[in-house]
């Protein structure tokens, strides 16, 4: 039997319950708030990554984990100002057909091999050959010719303006490491859960959906200067966990703090709240190939539903703007287009003339997301209002991208950001407006314009900085008048985090990731 | 004796093939294309006609089903899509919390449960007993949700007693033997480390078993009204034995039985319940498994879940039968 | 020994044993009257637009204007927890009906039909009855996507070996009984046997067992709403109303705490009320202490 019933003598039972939660009760106290080592930072996500292969880094879960493994050729920093990492020096040729790189000497990857020109030329070509995530941004490529260990030349199938930002997220693979485990899929399996990079940290171990814990790699040629020696990112899929884990010391910073219990932290000396311009746009787009949303009239009547300013005012708490056009407000050659606005008359009105009076749809949206969330509730009860009944669903960003591959698949609505890779508008106005970008890369709307094709690949190659402005001025012109999306806003990056926190962590390039090797540790 | 657990094991694989059977019925009600789903989100054209010719989405519908339970029984039960790995070694990872789990809140469940029923039936119809009872219909009622979120807020946050999420403190390393965190701590001779994880477990198992107590110590409370009424302790009594002895040597092991058969059954129902409680307390178990699994649309993870279920349930079944003939003997006679 | 056929048996049996009720009890029945009103038009009760988002009322607390207070999105959660009413309800009373009536057919087939039928039948009830509902529902989910209605369908399918035995037992039991003898004897048909006579008799005392039922199905389906694969938003479920609030407990606990409030107290009065129904059904058991 499960009880010592079979005794009359109760009394060793109890004290021994007595003892055991008094014991309880005494170790609670011993362990009250955080871990024992001070140097482990512990951050807190709400979205695990789909996999640890740098090619998908164009995702920002992904690229989260990424960034501490990998280094890359050249970079962005805080301000945005790209420079050298991997690559000690660089000239990009006249005709822009090529880029001659010279790499640092002396970086080693994880397991001690040294990395060499051949590593660069493994991982581009790899990109090139599978031709998914990061690929959309660096279609120009074309070759590695390899001169010897420490310089290549990187030869494109026509030139690039951007080319040289989009190396940013291209990280570099250990070229013999991953040969060794290549599989079917060149890799990609082996990548999923494990690391071949020469960044500051290496990656002790992975519980799935759960935690990554990183170890500093005491070789990384850029040395230590008050950096943790542990870093775990911790998935907390619940913003009201991580404000509590917060609060009890379990973690030090996180990410998803509801944006009304920012108020409290902001009072609260123990912990700063961040909060830093990016260049970050959240969109609407709808479905420009199929369903009701091919018709213009319904489109833009959509668009005049929305309460931009009441997004802004309460669902940020005015940690942001509105967006004006398709393009970032932040970003050069900006056109002057004006801020949406809400108009329910207009839009009962249009969609009177275009016939559809009581309309059905559905929006897939990214409902983890506290912003989308709660822009998605505001959107449905605002389409009520005109007599539109949108039904919302929820995806994982991999599965929305799935969704987008072939029209028939692709929602009427899709709410997503843009992330920009870096600061340039090809960075959007190409690979979210571009049809080359249907049904494998980042065009969600399968939008298809061949002005819009025409206008943003003459930016890309054209070398005149003003020139290439008017190109994308025009540009977005074009995609607005079509009503291609619903332009909702640019948020700022909100981080909560405990005190003693500092350094340059967040970069606009690499948005919703933060600079793990920049983060520093003040007791 | 013999011929009963036999004959009680030879319907396990029985039950196993209808719950098989059910999830294959499940497989089909997906709609879309299987194998696009199976191949998961970066699949090329090839790899999506591979996951075709693996699943033989092409045979008729019989072969597909002969192939599926041939898979199952060999353990093959998928590749989860998120994790690129099979999926029972995700599960193995993952169901040892859950059993832990379980297992603390049983604990408290008999714990709170035995002696609860004992006295509400000696004390019945008192004010006691009320008090007592209203209590347990609380702790039944409550939603287990609510409760664990309410609990966690006020105890985790704001008073800081018990640790908001989690089954150890961060950067704590335990090494895995068992997947428990608790028995690898003791396992490890770290005592301070030990405590620490009985910390972690103690508010969401105690959430957990809240709603099961009532019950256990209702069905507790009614078999030993029923056995306090009867004859043999009127005859006990008159004998002169001692009121206390009386219950708990004669009633209670008399009236055990029913509120066994009920805990037994409560395995399988708590281990279902842990899809509320982990995922509030952070805890890497089946139920947070499962719903994330849910919502990334993770099909095979699913679908192993709940055949693993069905494999546990049935075992735990099947262990609460025999356990019930080897406490009462006078069932043994009576078999079926 | 008259013959009693089934509908003058109910209203006889039912109507004695509600005069001698008592305070207490006529106090729970009328709250779960008014608990089921409120399911069937709480919609038409709701002092405001349950789906309206208006951002400026956003997290404001219990006051004379808004009862229960306001949501995030400033929706009035008051009318909220009226119309999820419905929602809640009406779907626990769909699982229930649909278990009663699969329990009903598969526990008389059990009663009355041949041995290994019967065999069959309680093996797999056993099994339906051990495996946790929560588990089952989220392959429904997986497999249907998830809804309401997939919440339904899998919760009933765990539900319904409740009823398989209780009516079993019931069947069996009158199966013996003079008046069933007699009415056989005297040349009446199997099946009019059986529907005339049997199962009336059997069926009339299910009541108790699904107002008890009532409050368990109603915590699952809202647990089940909660984690994200029951109702889907912007449903006011109750369960789905929980999660609402979940992230603002700080700002506003209200948004959490009343709609759970509103599932245990509807919980706690239907499990009540089946106990007192079933002191009704069988005062014997006051004898036992059981009240």
């Amino acid at each position: 039997m499960v009880i010592g019933f079979q005794s009359d003598n109760l009394k060793p039972f109890k004290l021994s319950v007595l003892i055991v939660s008094a014991v309880l009760v005494l170790s609670g106290c011993a362990s009250s708030g955080s871990d024992a080592t001070p140097s482990t930072i512990v951050i807190a996500d709400n979205e695990p990554p789909q996999t640890f292969d740098p090619i998908q880094a164009g995702n920002s879960t992904v690229n989260a984990v990424v960034i501490p493994l990998y280094d890359v050729l050249l970079d962005f920093d805080a301000n945005n100002e790209l420079g050298p990492r991997l690559a000690e020096s660089w000239k990009v040729a006249d005709d822009g057909l090529s880029i001659d790189i010279k790499l640092r000497s002396g970086v080693k990857f994880h397991d001690g091999t040294e990395l060499t020109s051949a590593d660069v030329q493994y991982t581009m070509d790899r990109v090139k050959a599978i031709n998914v995530g990061v690929a959309s941004e660096v279609v120009a490529y074309k070759s590695t010719a390899i001169k010897d260990d420490l310089n290549l030349t990187i030869t494109l199938s026509e030139a690039s303006a951007p080319f040289l930002s989009a190396l940013s997220r291209i990280y570099i693979l250990n070229s013999k490491l991953v040969k060794a485990n290549e599989g079917t899929d060149k890799g990609q399996k082996w990548l999923a859960s494990n690391e071949a990079g020469s960044g500051p940290y290496t990656l002790k171990s992975y519980t799935t959906n759960q935690e990554a814990s990183f170890v500093k790699f005491k070789d990384y040629y850029r040395g230590f200067d008050g950096q943790a020696d542990n870093v775990v990112i911790r998935y907390i899929v619940e913003s009201a966990t991580q404000r509590d884990s917060l609060l009890n010391g379990d973690v030090d910073i996180a990410y998803d703090v509801a944006t009304a219990d920012l108020p409290s932290f902001d009072s609260n000396k123990d912990f700063s709240v961040i909060k830093k311009d990016t260049l970050v746009q959240l969109y609407i787009h709808f479905n420009m190939q199929k369903g009701p949303t091919t018709d213009p009239r319904v489109r833009e009547a959509i668009r005049l539903a929305y309460d931009y300013d009441a997004h802004v005012k309460s669902i940020l708490q005015g940690n942001g703007a509105v967006a004006k056009g398709p393009l970032p407000a932040v970003m050069n050659c900006h056109a002057d287009i004006p801020a949406g606005k809400q108009d329910l008359v207009k839009a009962k009105q249009l969609l009177a003339a275009a016939g559809k009076s009581k309309l059905k749809i559905s929006m897939d949206y990214l409902s983890v997301i506290e912003e989308m969330d709660r822009a998605g509730t505001l959107l449905q009860s605002a389409l009520r209002e005109i007599g539109v009944d949108l039904t919302l669903k929820t995806v994982t960003f991999p599965e929305y991208m799935e969704h987008v591959k072939t029209v028939n698949t692709t929602p009427d609505l899709g709410m997503i950001y843009a992330f920009p890779a870096y600061p340039d508008p090809h960075s959007v106005l190409a690979i979210n407006f571009d049809s080359q970008y249907i049904g494998g890369g980042y065009n969600f709307g399968s939008y298809k314009s061949a002005k819009v094709d025409s206008l943003v690949r003459a930016a890309a190659v054209a070398t005149d900085p003003s020139k290439r402005c008017d190109l994308y001025r025009e540009a977005q012109q074009v995609i607005e008048s079509d009503f291609t999306s619903i332009n909702i806003s640019n948020p700022k990056f909100v981080v909560v985090a405990r005190a003693g926190i500092s350094g340059d962590i967040y970069r606009p390039a690499h948005h919703n990731t933060l600079d793990v090797y920049n983060i520093k540790v003040s007791n | 004796m013999a011929k009963f657990v036999l004959r009680r094991l030879a319907m396990v694989p029985v039950v196993l093939w209808l719950v098989a059977t059910l999830v294959f019925f499940m497989i089909q009600l997906i709609p879309g294309d299987p194998a696009r789903v199976a191949a998961g989100r970066n699949a090329t054209l090839e790899q999506v006609q591979a996951m075709q010719q693996k699943l033989g989405l092409n045979k008729p519908l019989v072969e597909q089903y002969v192939s599926f339970l041939n898979q199952t029984i060999h353990g093959d039960l998928g590749t989860s899509i998120f994790t690129f790995r099979p999926v029972l070694t995700d599960l193995g990872q993952v169901l040892p919390s859950s059993f832990e789990l379980v297992f603390a809140a049983m604990l408290i469940n008999i714990a709170v449960a035995i002696p609860l029923g004992v006295i509400t039936a000696i004390f019945r119809g008192t004010r006691t007993d009320f008090a007592l009872r209203i209590i347990t219909l609380l702790g039944a009622t409550v939603p287990v949700f609510w409760l664990g979120l309410v609990l966690q807020y006020l105890l985790g946050a704001q008073m800081r007693i018990f640790p908001i999420s989690g089954q150890k403190p961060s950067g704590a390393q335990i090494e895995r033997i068992t997947g428990m965190t608790t028995i690898d701590a003791l396992a490890s001779g770290n005592l301070p480390l030990f405590f620490m994880t009985l910390h972690y477990i103690a508010l969401p198992a105690f959430v957990l078993s809240t709603s099961f107590i009532a019950v256990s110590a209702r069905t507790l409370r009614s078999g030993m009204i029923n056995i306090l009424d009867s004859d043999f302790i009127t005859l006990a009594r008159a004998k002169g034995i001692s009121n206390f002895r009386l219950i708990l040597r004669h009633a209670l092991r008399n009236a055990i039985l029913p509120t066994f058969t009920i805990l037994g059954m409560q395995v399988g129902w708590m281990l279902g319940s842990t899809v509320l409680v982990e995922s509030i307390f952070g805890r890497q178990g089946i139920g947070s498994y499962a719903t994330t699994a849910v919502l990334q649309k993770d099909i095979f993870a699913v679908i192993a879940v709940v055949l693993v279920m069905g494999v546990v349930v049935t075992l735990v079944n099947l262990l609460v039968d025999i356990g019930q003939k080897l406490i009462d003997p006078r069932l043994r006679i009576s078999d079926a | 020994m008259s013959l009693i056929t089934g509908k003058s048996f109910i209203s006889n049996t039912f109507y004695k044993k509600v005069k001698w009720l008592s305070f207490y009890e006529k106090f729970i029945f009328a709250a779960i009257i008014v608990i089921l009103l409120t399911a069937i038009f709480g919609g038409r009760l709701a002092p405001y637009d349950p789906y309206y988002v208006n951002l400026e009322d956003s997290l404001l607390p219990p006051s004379s204007k808004h009862w229960f207070g306001t949501d995030v999105n400033g929706r009035d959660l008051f009318s909220r927890v009226l119309v999820g009413a419905s929602s809640s309800l009406l779907s626990t009373l769909a699982v229930i009906a649909f278990a009663a009536i699969v329990g009903t057919i598969l526990g008389t087939g059990a009663a009355l039909g041949p041995r290994w039928l019967d065999e069959i039948i309680m093996r797999i009830s056993d099994v339906a009855f051990a495996f946790p509902a929560l588990i089952l529902s989220l392959g429904f989910a997986a497999a249907l996507g998830p809804s309401l209605s997939s919440a339904v369908i899998a919760l009933a399918l765990t539900w319904w070996p409740g009823y398989a035995r209780l009516v079993r037992t019931y069947v069996i039991e009158i199966k013996y009984r003079e008046y069933v003898d007699a009415a056989r004897m005297l040349g009446v048909s199997r099946n009019r046997l059986i529907f005339r006579h049997i199962l009336p008799n059997a069926l009339i005392n299910l009541y108790v067992q699904i107002t008890i039922d009532v409050s368990a199905v109603l915590l699952v389906i809202s647990g089940l709403s909660f984690i994200g694969i029951g109702a889907q938003a912007p449903s006011a479920e109750w369960g789905a109303l929980v999660a609402d609030g979940r992230n603002y407990i700080l700002a506003g606990s209200w948004t959490v705490v009343i709609p759970g409030a509103v599932i245990c107290i509807t919980a706690v009065l239907f499990n009540l009320a089946g106990d007192a129904l079933r002191v009704i059904n069988d005062p014997t058991l006051l004898r036992k202490g059981e009240k």
